[in-house]
């Protein structure tokens, strides 16, 4: 599952047992309390999202909240995000997809293309007051102009480093201005002083928003360009690929058979396990519960030129389908996660940082420990971002999912030693090229 | 196996019978029409799931086949391009390898054990009725969810296979995480789950008559001569018809590498069975025109199969009579 990095890092979390199951066991719960004091009904909602544990039951209470304020009665319906698109898919093409739901960022366009997301410029500002939300969050939503969803959290991936492990190992924790040099450094020293069937950080060859992002952006490059296509070339993957090939041979980063359990967020991930001192791609608040070892979070290292590369993703979104049976209501449950304090509460940072200045002001003075490092991690990163002067990354094209199932699959490929460096080069663009020309036809 | 003489031939008519026949035959008639009314009120149930959820998907989806359908917008036909496409997609030609290697290596697997269980069984043995339901009991778990997650648990680096190992000092490796022995963790659970087939055997056995054998042994056959010799002809017909049944079966498996990939289909695409992809193409990536070409294809790749057995058939089948 190492394509979830992104979702992952935005609390998609708690156990891979859920998410393995998810296919076969999602939960509907009707959390509509019939006593709502305004009597009248508001009508009926269809709710749909993925998530962990603890997301679930967050979005549970706070569906209570709805209900109670508005006397719409809400069914949720949840479950983990494998095999959540492939359920929604065959409800689109039946006719009778929920009445909204929670989107990956990354899939907006997708859907976009196919014309089955409503528009959202009716209900805004009427319904959907968008004035509290962080500037930069406000295009997550949008392709090709129209605004689709609405952001619910915000975030950049940092890197997270096992702090027990490198004081006992006496080795220096990393620093804000590391660069990539520095990362093979330390996983080295890592490796060679752990002692054996550990090592330096979990593999993220095949992690494209969580690692392989930043180190385009940092050499001027994306993982798209705005028109769509591939933003990198054979050259890029190529250096990429051998910089992991080197770390693999010295037992810097973890073998091959490992690579896969990046994107698990249970005793299966090698950083979890203890087996694996740093790792790319997950937040801190969704590892730290699962641990008992300090845990530490840095900026993603930097490039020679010391940019961070780092681009804002706007988490999940929610968005309404174009036949959803009640879209007003769907457009004021939208507007009470983004403008209800007591929503705000109730949700924290089940969602990503909080998106907008309202729920920041909310939520500061109660964040756990780990959560408020998160935030503090990302007012860093947005100063670094800041600095970085680089253009905002175009949103990732129709056929995305894809072709991040390709990366994963072809650097495992390359780890694993079945194919060189160069053939899998060429294999991925040949591959991502036809998904990219089959998608946009 | 056929019993006693008891057929009764039908005495012709007379000729006396000849002048009422007209008349009679048409009542004759109205009545079966009538009684075929009741059967086919009876077989409605059936004859709707047959036409309504076989026959009908089955010509759509053939429908589908021509066309690009995305799931959420109206099919548009565009002739062989699917089937162009697909013998150009490497991932396509990964999962029909995966999947011959699958079914060439879990059925003789399966049908083995099942045999080999099902002679056991046959024996008069104290407390045959456990051994019976604990050696199917793997089955009836069969297709389930939780056998793969079981599997995944057994055949993982901390798993239980390398506990086992470690008692004898031996360093077991992540078996499902590694791509040369993945597809062979599937193949194993396959081999276990023989309680369907072994039954069929030991019903078989069972029939196979008992004066055969007593001429065997007077002729002083050892068990081994007259296992090759005697059973196996005798049961044939069995082991054709779990062959061709579990062949079908292991070219239709999808449940347990779907588990035990996490959908994925990995490491390296060591686990992607044909029908796995097929679903990834078809819910994953909306391709769903091209899933439906891969459906019609492995279904005329399973007919072909199923002719050549039947083909063969006559060289190795014997009916004992």
């Amino acid at each position: 599952m190492s394509e979830l990095s992104r979702r992952g890092f935005f609390g998609l979390g708690a156990g891979a047992a859920a998410l393995a199951m998810a296919g076969c066991s999602d939960f509907t719960a009707s959390t509509s309390s019939s006593g709502a004091s305004s009597g009248s009904s508001g009508g009926s909602l269809v709710f749909r999202w993925w998530g962990g544990t603890s997301r679930n039951e967050a979005y549970q209470s706070a569906l209570k909240v709805f209900t109670k304020k508005t006397g719409i009665k809400v069914t949720a319906q949840y479950s983990g995000y494998n095999g959540y698109f492939d359920k929604l898919n065959t409800e689109f093409a039946g006719g009778t997809p929920p009445d909204v739901f929670q989107m990956d960022t990354a899939l907006t366009s997708t859907y976009a293309a196919k014309g089955v997301l409503t528009d959202l410029s009716t209900y805004i500002p009427g319904t959907i007051q968008l004035s509290t939300l962080f500037p930069a969050l406000r295009g997550a939503g949008v392709v090709k102009g129209v605004n689709y969803g609405v952001a619910s959290g915000s975030g950049y991936a940092p890197v997270l480093y096992n702090e027990t492990v490198l004081n006992k190992l006496k080795i220096a924790l990393p620093e804000n201005s590391w660069t990539w040099d520095d990362f093979s450094t330390i996983t080295n020293e890592v490796a060679k002083a752990w002692g054996s069937g550990k090592y330096g950080a979990n593999d993220a060859s095949g992690d494209d928003s969580g690692a392989l992002q930043p180190w385009l952006r940092q050499r001027g490059k994306d993982l798209y360009t705005s028109s769509g296509e591939l933003g990198f070339d054979a050259t890029d993957l190529g250096d990429w690929w051998n910089y992991w090939a080197g770390l693999r041979k010295t037992g810097a980063c973890v073998p091959a058979d490992l690579v896969a359990n990046y994107g698990n967020a249970d005793s299966t991930n090698p950083f979890v396990a203890g087996s694996a001192a740093l790792t790319t791609g997950w937040g801190l608040a969704q590892i730290a519960p699962l641990m008992t070892a300090t845990l530490g979070e840095i900026i993603v290292p930097r490039g020679a030129n010391g940019k961070t590369g780092q681009a804002l993703n706007g988490g999940v979104l929610l968005v309404i389908p174009t036949k959803s049976s009640n879209p007003t209501g769907a457009a004021k449950l939208i507007d009470f996660f983004l403008t209800d304090k007591d929503a705000i509460k109730i949700m924290g940072t089940q969602r990503g940082l909080p998106p907008s200045s309202l729920a920041e002001t909310e939520l500061l003075p109660t964040l756990s420990a780990s959560a408020k490092l998160d935030v503090t991690y990302g007012d860093y990163v947005n100063q670094q971002v800041a600095a970085d002067a680089l253009a905002d990354a175009p949103s990732a094209p129709p056929g995305y999912g894809d072709v991040k199932t390709a990366l994963g699959n072809v650097s495992s490929a390359v780890a694993f030693g079945k194919q060189s460096v160069s053939a899998g080069v060429s294999s991925f663009f040949s591959q991502a090229k036809t998904i990219l020309a089959q998608a946009a036809a | 196996m056929a019993s006693a003489n008891t057929d009764q031939r039908v005495v012709a008519p007379g000729p006396s019978a000849t002048a009422a026949r007209i008349p009679k035959q048409r009542t004759r008639k109205r009545r079966r029409h009538k009684h075929n009314r009741a059967a086919y009120a009876f077989l409605a149930p059936w004859l709707i799931g047959l036409f309504g959820l076989t026959l009908f998907p089955m010509a759509y989806s053939l429908y589908l086949s021509f066309t690009n359908y995305g799931l959420l917008s109206a099919p548009k036909w565009i002739g062989l391009e699917n089937f162009r496409l697909l013998f150009q997609d490497p991932n396509f030609w990964q999962s029909v390898r995966v999947t011959f290697e699958y079914v060439v290596f879990s059925v003789p697997l399966k049908l083995g054990a099942a045999l080999a269980v099902a002679v056991l069984l046959n024996k008069k043995i104290k407390g045959l009725g456990f051994y019976r339901s604990a050696f199917y009991l793997p089955s009836l778990l069969g297709a389930s969810v939780a056998v793969a997650v079981m599997w995944q648990q057994v055949f993982s680096q901390q798993g239980l296979l390398n506990e086992f190992l470690g008692v004898f000092g031996i360093h077991g490796q992540d078996w499902i995480g590694q791509p040369s022995t993945a597809l062979w963790t599937l193949i194993l659970l396959a081999g276990w789950q023989f309680g369907t087939p072994m039954l069929i055997f030991l019903a078989g056995l069972k029939q196979l008559p008992k004066d055969v054998y007593e001429a065997a042994s007077l002729d002083g056959s050892g068990p081994l001569r007259t296992f090759f010799t005697i059973t196996l002809p005798l049961l044939s017909p069995m082991i054709f018809f779990n062959l061709v049944l579990e062949t079908i079966n292991a070219f239709q498996t999808f449940t347990p590498a779907y588990v035990v990939s996490n959908g994925l289909g990995g490491p390296v695409g060591s686990t992607l069975l044909y029908t796995l992809y097929l679903y990834q193409k078809g819910f994953g990536s909306l391709q769903m025109g091209y899933a439906s070409a891969m459906a019609w294809l492995l279904f005329l790749v399973i007919g072909l199969f199923t002719a050549l057995y039947f083909a063969t058939a006559r060289k190795w089948v014997t009916y004992g009579d």
